[in-house]
């Protein structure tokens, strides 16, 4: 009798280790955005919104323009609201030759700051709201690769 | 027992960290069933995973935009020029989402010349979800699964199991 409170612990840990990791596939994200800084926009100004997102350790994403056609680009793409979305900025890519590509491949690895440009309309209404967007990206490592994914982005944004 | 866990550990952590990995070879008796699909071809055919049995089927979960899925394709061509006339088969199963408008110009490309079908969310969960590209299964005569590649390994090593099991 001894040996089944051992036994019934150690089942209920390698189900929640199994369940865990199962959601965790399901679920997994190669791409976080750090917390990012309340954006202050004056009426009939533009504002720039530098966002840091941090790329999992031993994989790469991507850049805007990959080396070749067959790639998935990354995007930043954001939903028009109180601010108009002018544009992003994307870092310059890294060039690196994986065993599994014919030539260098344009990815960002670690952290990168993708910088968005939004104008603000003289009418925009006043008062605290939101910025959202999607970060479109495909990830990889040296020997596979992973589905492409969306993650959700939202700033806080006070028009005054 | 022991190794067993320890296997299944590995094979999740591997998952986890999104490195490449592959089950050790299961013995006759512990194999499981492939999940079953229908899916259809560039044609419209209806292809079936259970039309397969009786033969060995090397099942390559890949897709147009994935690196490592082409280093692949080429061994997965010679293993189907080598022993399709010993009741052996490489399925392809694309999951594109871009469907057989990007799909068909790559195979045509490539010069594929083994069945590719589009696979769908479903078939990818019914096969414990499909989320590393490349994934590869072999699955015996009777439709049970041998061993699971994720990622890029060794075309050495999965010739070896299809040799052993025609």
């Amino acid at each position: 009798m001894r040996w089944r409170r051992p036994l019934k612990t150690c089942c209920s840990l390698a189900f929640l280790f199994v369940a865990g990791a199962a959601a965790q596939v399901q679920g997994i994200h190669y791409v976080s955005l750090e917390p990012p800084a309340a954006v202050t926009a004056r009426r009939g100004s533009e504002v720039e919104v530098p966002l840091r997102f941090i790329i999992r350790g031993g994989h790469h994403i991507n850049s805007n323009h990959p080396a070749e056609d067959y790639l998935i680009p990354t995007a930043l793409t954001w939903t028009p609201g109180a601010l108009t979305p002018k544009g992003v900025g994307y870092p310059k890519p890294e060039a690196v030759k994986y065993d599994f590509s014919e030539k260098p491949l344009l990815v960002w690895s670690g952290g990168i700051v993708l910088t968005s440009k939004f104008a603000v309309a003289g009418d925009a209404p006043v008062g605290p709201g939101k910025l959202s967007g999607k970060l479109r990206y495909q990830a990889c490592n040296d020997r596979a690769c992973f589905p492409p994914k969306t993650l959700e982005v939202s700033v806080p944004v006070t028009v005054q | 027992m022991r190794l067993r866990f320890l296997a299944v550990t590995a094979l999740l952590a591997g998952l986890g960290a999104g490195c490449s990995s592959t089950t050790a070879a299961k013995g006759d008796k512990v194999r499981k069933p492939a999940p079953n699909f229908t899916l259809q071809d560039a044609s419209g055919n209806t292809v079936k995973l259970s039309d397969y049995k009786g033969k060995v089927v090397l099942l390559d979960f890949w897709a147009t935009w994935c690196g490592p899925c082409k280093i692949e394709i080429p061994w997965f061509m010679e293993f189907q020029r080598k022993y399709k006339d010993r009741g052996f088969t490489v399925l392809g199963v694309s999951m594109d989402e871009g469907g057989w408008q990007v799909v068909k110009p790559f195979a045509e490309e490539y010069k594929m010349n083994y069945p590719v079908v589009l696979g769908t969310d479903e078939t990818g969960t019914a096969f414990g979800g499909v989320e590393v590209l490349p994934t590869t299964f072999i699955i015996d005569k009777q439709g049970r699964i041998v061993v699971t590649h994720q990622g890029l390994t060794g075309k050495d090593e999965m010739e070896k199991t299809i040799e052993d099991l025609l």
